[in-house]
Order: C-alpha cells, then sequence, then structure tokens
C-alpha cells in the first residue's frame, strides 16, 4: 500500500538529491550538472563573505521563532474557542472566514497591506486623521515592520491551523469530557485537565515539523510585502530575499543551490537534534 | 442506563460561571478574529468599484464614494483568457486533491498499522524528504531534462500529489481509530484494500474531509511551479495556460 508513495517520493524527492552537486560545480548547462567542473566551496563564499550572514541569519531565525511560538499559540487558543462554540451557524461562518486568508496569494496579501497602512491613502491612516492623530510613515520605519510582518503571518496562517488542531480536539472521547463534567470538573478545568494534555502529541509533531525550516524564510512573503525597499532591510532581510537580489541580475543556478543545500544541512541538523531529544524524554512522541 | 444518561444531561445544561465565561470570551475573540479576517477582503472590493480619483482624494474606504467599473472593464476585455485560466486550475485541483487523497490516506493506513514492521523505516523514508531538500534548481532540471515534463501540466500536477506533512498527518488522524475494528474486520474480510476503503473511510470520514481542504489549499497556493514551467509565453496556447495564480501574479508584479 505504500508504495505509489514511496515511488512518488523517490522520483521527486531523491532523484534530485544527488543534482545538488551542482552547489559544487561551475554550472554548464550545455556539459550538465556532472560534466560541469567541479570548484569546491567556492559558491558558498559569497553569502559568508557578504559581512550580511550575521544579520540574515538572525532576522531569519527571530521571525520563524516568533511565526512558530505565537502561531502555535493563536491556533490552539482559537482551536479550543471554537470548539466551545454551541451554535452550529456561528462555528461554520466564523470557520470559513477564518480559512479566507489563507487562499490568497501573498502578492495580495500586500495589495492588502499596502490597501491598509500606506501613508497618502491607505484605510488605517485615513482613520488616524478622521480621529485626528498623525499616521507615522511604516514604509520608512524599519522598527514596525517585524510587528507587521508577524501579524500578518498570524493573520494569513491562524485560521488555516486552527484546523489541524481543531480535528485532534474533536476527535477526544466525548465520554471523558462528560466523565470529567459529571465528577464536578468546571469549564476551565476541561480544558485544563483534558483538552491541552490530548493536543501534545500534536504540538511536538508540528513544532518538529517547523524546525527543519527554521532558517528557511517565507520568501513569497517577504519579498512581497518588502519588496526593493532598501530602508527596511535592516529587521526585514531575510536569507532568502538576499539571495534572490545577490543573484537575481545574473542569475547564477550554483550559488542558488549553493544556499539551498546550506540551508537543507542545518535545517536537518536542527531536527536531528530535536528529534533525538524528544525521542529521550517521550519515546512516543518522536517522528522517527 | 436511561437515569444516568438523563443526569449527564442535566449537569451539562447547567452552566456555571466558567462556562458562560468561557462562552461570552469565545464569542467575543471569534466574532472580532474572523471580522479582521474579512475586513481586508471587504476593502479589496469596496475599492474594486472605487474610482481611481476618488481613493487617490479619500483613501481607500469601506464603502466607495463614486462607483465606476472601469476596472472590470479591463480585465473581461478578454474573458476567454480568464476563463482559460480558472478552468486549469479548477481541473489540476479537483484532479490533483482525488489522486492525492487517495494516495495519501492509503499510505497513512499502512503507516499507522501496528503490524506493519517496515512502518518506521518507510516513515522516516518519507520524512527524510522534508528535511532534506535538493532545492528548486535540481528539481527544475529533473523534472525538465530527465522527465522532459517542460510545458506539461504533468509538470505541476505530479509534483504536488502529496508531501510529507500530508502523509504523518492523514497518519494521525487514521490514528484515532482503535485498532480493535481494524482487526475485526480483518477476521471476516481479509482483503486489506477492501477493508481500508469501507471500514477507514466510512468511520474517518472527518478526517479525510479535513485533508481535502488542506490538499486543495497546498495545490492552490503554489503559483511557483506555474512560474518555472511554462517556458515562454509564445508557447502558452496549446501546452499551458497559466493558471489564475500564475495570472495574477503577472499583473500585479
Amino acid at each position: 500500500m505504500c508504495l505509489p508513495a514511496i515511488l512518488f517520493f523517490i522520483a521527486f524527492s531523491y532523484i534530485p538529491m544527488p543534482f545538488s552537486y551542482i552547489a559544487f560545480t561551475k554550472f554548464n548547462y550545455i556539459k550538465g550538472i556532472f560534466g560541469s567542473p567541479y570548484v569546491g566551496f567556492k559558491n558558498f563564499e559569497f553569502l559568508f563573505t557578504s559581512g550580511q550572514l550575521t544579520l540574515l541569519l538572525r532576522n531569519t531565525i527571530l521571525y520563524n521563532i516568533a511565526f512558530i511560538v505565537l502561531g502555535n499559540l493563536f491556533q490552539i487558543a482559537f482551536a479550543i474557542l471554537l470548539n466551545e462554540v454551541r451554535a452550529k451557524w456561528f462555528k461554520k461562518t466564523a470557520q470559513s472566514m477564518m480559512f479566507l486568508p489563507y487562499f490568497i496569494s501573498t502578492v495580495l496579501v500586500s495589495l492588502l497591506v499596502y490597501n491598509l497602512i500606506n501613508y497618502d491613502y491607505g484605510f488605517i491612516s485615513s482613520l488616524v486623521r478622521a480621529a485626528g492623530g498623525t499616521m507615522p510613515k511604516l514604509y520608512s520605519q524599519p522598527g514596525a515592520w517585524p510587528f507587521i510582518i508577524v501579524l500578518v503571518n498570524l493573520w494569513q496562517t491562524t485560521g488555516y491551523g486552527t484546523v489541524i488542531y481543531f480535528a485532534s480536539i474533536t476527535s477526544i472521547d466525548e465520554s471523558m469530557i462528560e466523565a470529567a463534567t459529571v465528577d464536578g470538573a468546571n469549564g476551565f478545568q476541561r480544558i485544563r485537565y483534558i483538552i491541552l494534555p490530548s493536543l501534545k502529541p500534536t504540538v511536538i509533531i508540528l513544532l518538529l515539523f517547523a524546525m527543519g525550516g527554521i532558517i528557511r524564510g517565507n520568501f513569497g512573503l517577504f519579498y512581497n510585502l518588502v519588496g526593493n525597499n532598501s530602508v527596511l532591510f535592516k529587521t526585514t532581510d531575510i536569507i532568502e530575499t538576499y539571495v534572490y537580489r545577490a543573484l537575481m541580475n545574473n542569475f547564477n543556478f550554483s550559488q542558488g543551490s549553493a544556499v539551498g543545500l546550506f540551508q537543507s544541512v542545518v535545517g536537518f541538523g536542527i531536527v536531528m537534534i530535536a528529534n533525538t531529544v524528544v525521542r529521550r524524554i517521550d519515546p512516543d512522541y518522536a517522528l522517527f | 442506563m436511561g437515569n444516568i444518561g438523563k443526569a449527564v444531561k442535566k449537569s451539562r445544561m447547567r452552566l456555571d460561571w466558567t462556562d458562560r465565561t468561557i462562552r461570552g470570551v469565545t464569542y467575543a475573540l471569534v466574532s472580532v478574529f474572523a471580522v479582521a479576517c474579512i475586513i481586508p477582503f471587504w476593502l479589496i472590493l469596496a475599492s474594486s468599484f472605487a474610482s481611481e480619483s476618488s481613493i487617490r482624494r479619500t483613501g481607500f474606504a469601506l464603502w466607495p464614494s463614486e462607483i465606476s467599473f472601469r476596472s472590470y472593464n479591463l480585465i473581461l476585455q478578454s474573458p476567454d483568457l480568464l476563463i482559460g485560466s480558472y478552468i486549469v486550475t479548477i481541473c489540476m485541483t479537483i484532479i490533483g486533491t482525488l489522486i492525492g487523497l487517495f494516495i495519501v490516506s492509503m499510505t497513512g493506513y499502512a503507516l499507522q498499522r501496528k503490524d506493519f514492521q517496515l512502518r518506521n523505516k518507510i516513515s522516516f523514508f518519507i520524512y527524510f524528504t522534508s528535511l532534506f531538500t535538493a532545492g528548486l534548481v535540481p528539481f527544475y532540471y529533473i523534472i525538465v531534462k530527465i522527465y522532459g515534463l517542460k510545458d506539461n501540466y504533468l509538470a505541476v500536477l505530479l509534483p504536488l500529489l502529496m508531501n510529507p506533512w500530508l502523509i504523518i498527518l492523514m497518519k494521525n488522524f487514521v490514528k484515532a481509530i482503535p485498532h480493535e475494528i481494524t482487526e475485526s474486520w480483518e477476521n471476516r474480510r481479509r482483503r486489506r484494500l477492501h477493508h481500508f476503503l469501507q471500514a477507514d473511510y466510512t468511520v474517518h470520514d472527518s478526517g479525510a474531509c479535513d485533508h481535502r481542504a488542506v490538499h486543495r489549499l497546498g495545490i492552490l497556493e503554489r503559483v511557483v511551479l506555474f512560474l518555472i514551467v511554462p517556458d515562454d509565453d509564445r508557447e502558452i496556447p496549446a501546452a499551458a495556460i497559466p493558471s489564475v495564480q500564475h495570472r495574477q501574479y503577472r499583473r500585479v508584479a
């Protein structure tokens, strides 16, 4: 039964892997990847000698930590809240509305953000002005962007993530909750002692998955929101956007793959460590 | 038995202060967040009917002060392209979801069975692909050079059929089915695939449902693949009408 999936992953994941050798070559399209001359770690140099690496790593990792921690807290909170909703129509409508942001591409998201906060005719700007306040020029203030980007990310992913937690809440045995109620557990206690513990495996799996991508950024989100606005780079430049700008003009296959390979190796290392720690504590929760 | 059932019902009916607080907070927070999710869409909708000059004057507003259909006229000048894009997107989504869901649930089902000895090895085999990806360049190289899928819809359809994340998710959904049910079914009918289709699909309909949603989204959101696969606009008519996302990207970018 696993055969189709195994073939699929061989075809689309394992066969491309050896081809990441391109990162160590001076790629020549005619000679092909394995015919191109070997140059060692030369393709990695541009990233490490740029002087930007600390900043890029810091931004990428901090953003990801914020996305993971806040994202999961929000998702769990809203999954529990939705579970408490009794009116069916309200639950369905709210769920659909919360799902909506996930459907749209980041191109449109950036447009939405611009519509809301641009200084001249943004919606929030007009509100602030109508209330007599002064609107800061956000597109030239790097300090504001970590909040904006995290907020946008939460706005976009919370509804989607809620589905996963909501599904694990609904798979809790109903009789357990009823028994607790009969024994006199109040609403808070039901959440604290039954619902939250039952979410633990899901949380751990999601965290382990997220760990692998901790030095990978969401290029679409950052590039579309910030674009080439270099005033904001101090707080918004992540590895992907930097590499994109560095290689945009003379698109260099080898250097592009070198960065990808670097991210894969580091992500792999982090997940292996995290998984080993989890397995030490409780083997049931480890991914493998 | 009847009495106990009634007692349970009664105690659920009686709301103490904690239940009331939770309920109040719930409705308030969920409403606020849901509205926050909708407002930007409403703004886009409203401003799509607003005239350019009114936006310049007063900014984006919840209700357009001057109504204009100029932007719609612009889009609908060549409706066949737009419709074509939608047909491509919708067909890809439906076909991809059906095939993908079938394979994913089959694999998830096999991987959660405690009596399947290879399950840990195969889980790792699948999970490893999400840890260590070759990257876009080798992937593109393989798709174009080795599989020869340039300007082919399959280049978008196939790689998006599934990913490790969906399989692990499905594994957890199926896990919720007690092993006893699986066993008793198997004592009666020995054919596993059959059993998988009949028992697990009906028992775990909710899992499959959530999955369909997740799956569909996964396919919808990938603009990137459409960006790399069609080589040139000139070659588009026969082999690759871009998806809606692709078109949207080019219009805005």
